[in-house]
């Protein structure tokens, strides 16, 4: 079974993320504003919260493996760098720890 | 929102770089209102409106909205040229000392006329897809802690245990979940990225978003032939189906994320050497 698409303009979380946070940005020219300024948003959007405390977290968020690089994750795993990567926090675990314990 | 009426709206707000294409006037679609047009350059364009030299800013409600309508209007010009490089929200070009706001326009897209001109041609025909993968914790552990012998005989020895040998029991099962679902999401990850990469022409690897409730184990952008949409729908079939797990698919977007990839002169050159004090 296809996975259903969602079309762009009915993510509001995932056109907020490109616009603000993907798209041309000139920084350092004296002609060019680029101002966009996220603290002055508190954009609740779905599930995906982007306000300035968590875009701060989401900045330096789990994620960002080697860019094109599947073939080197099991490397990466090696090394332990998983945990950099998926840092499952510990609330997940502690339901998962209840699911699997039964209590 | 800002009072227009107070400023000269001798700045231009940018929305996009277009090839270019018969039309140049778009209609009053742009942030409030604004009439949106294309300031040519060679083959190129920026897409714009007049605005004082200020921010867009305003309370959440305002800001999602004029984050709709950049991102409309971005839609409708990417309709309209076939191929777009699309600029974050609030561009804003102003006049400096000696140069007008659409000098400094036209000589920003003569600088990178050769730069924007490539990525146009590479990115025509083509489009931008979201994928992202979610998990839903306890679903995936349990389903784990099933399939685990190892798990399923460390959680019997408990009862037999005193508390506090019960007690670092279950953080050694803790720990055992953990790596289980650490090397799992790794997995997985990778079974994506790979079905995936046979579709599209590129792949973005995204930082991870926090959820509620969920997991994200990936958070992809994929810049695809536009025939190739339906195949990469197909090709995530194979990830949904299993219990505790979401996919997400959207769009088909601007590439986005492809655009904020090219490297441009206001990042090359370090300050005051851009185009306020050139020429």
């Amino acid at each position: 079974m296809p996975v259903e698409r969602t079309p762009s303009l009915e993510s509001v979380p995932d056109v907020v993320e490109r616009i603000l946070d993907r798209g041309i940005v000139i920084v350092d020219r004296e002609a060019f504003f680029s101002l966009f300024r996220l603290e002055l948003l508190g954009i609740e959007a779905g599930a995906t919260v982007l306000s300035c405390d968590t875009y701060l977290d989401y900045a330096e968020a789990v994620g960002l493996l080697p860019l094109a690089a599947p073939r080197h994750v099991t490397e990466y795993v090696s090394r332990g760098g998983v945990r950099d990567w998926l840092r499952f926090p510990w609330r997940y675990i502690r339901i998962a720890l209840r699911t699997v314990l039964g209590k | 929102m800002r009072e227009q009426d107070v400023c000269t709206p001798e700045a231009r707000y940018v929305y996009a770089v277009i090839p270019r294409a018969p039309r140049e006037e778009f209609g009053p679609i742009g942030l409030g209102g604004a009439r949106v047009y294309v300031l040519w350059q060679g083959e190129i364009g920026a897409l714009v409106h007049d605005c004082p030299p200020e921010p867009y800013q305003g309370d959440t409600e305002t800001m999602m909205g004029c984050v709709n309508t950049h991102n409309g209007v971005i839609d409708r010009a990417w309709a309209e040229a076939g191929s777009i490089l699309p600029m974050r929200f609030d561009v804003i070009v102003r006049p400096d000392e000696g140069h007008t706001a659409d000098e400094n326009v036209r000589r920003w897209l003569e600088e990178e006329h050769s730069n924007f001109k490539i990525k146009l041609d590479e990115f025509r025909g083509k489009v931008e897809l979201g994928v992202q993968i979610l998990w839903d914790p306890a679903v995936i552990a349990s389903k784990l802690a099933e399939g685990s012998e190892e798990l399923r005989a460390l959680k019997a020895a408990m009862a037999n245990m005193s508390k506090g040998t019960a007690y670092l029991q279950r953080h050694k099962i803790a720990e055992i979940v953990k790596q289980e679902m650490e090397r799992k999401a790794v997995r997985d990850y990778t079974a994506c990225y790979e079905a995936l990469s046979k579709h599209a022409e590129s792949i973005h690897v995204n930082k991870l978003q926090k959820h509620d409730t969920k997991t994200m184990i990936a958070n992809l952008a994929l810049l695809v032939r536009r025939e190739k949409v339906e195949a990469v729908g197909a090709a995530l079939g194979s990830f949904s189906g299993e219990e505790g797990v979401e996919v997400r698919f959207t769009g088909p977007w601007p590439p986005y994320t492809f655009a904020a990839k090219i490297p441009v002169a206001g990042e090359r050159s370090p300050v005051g050497q851009g185009l306020g004090n050139a020429g």
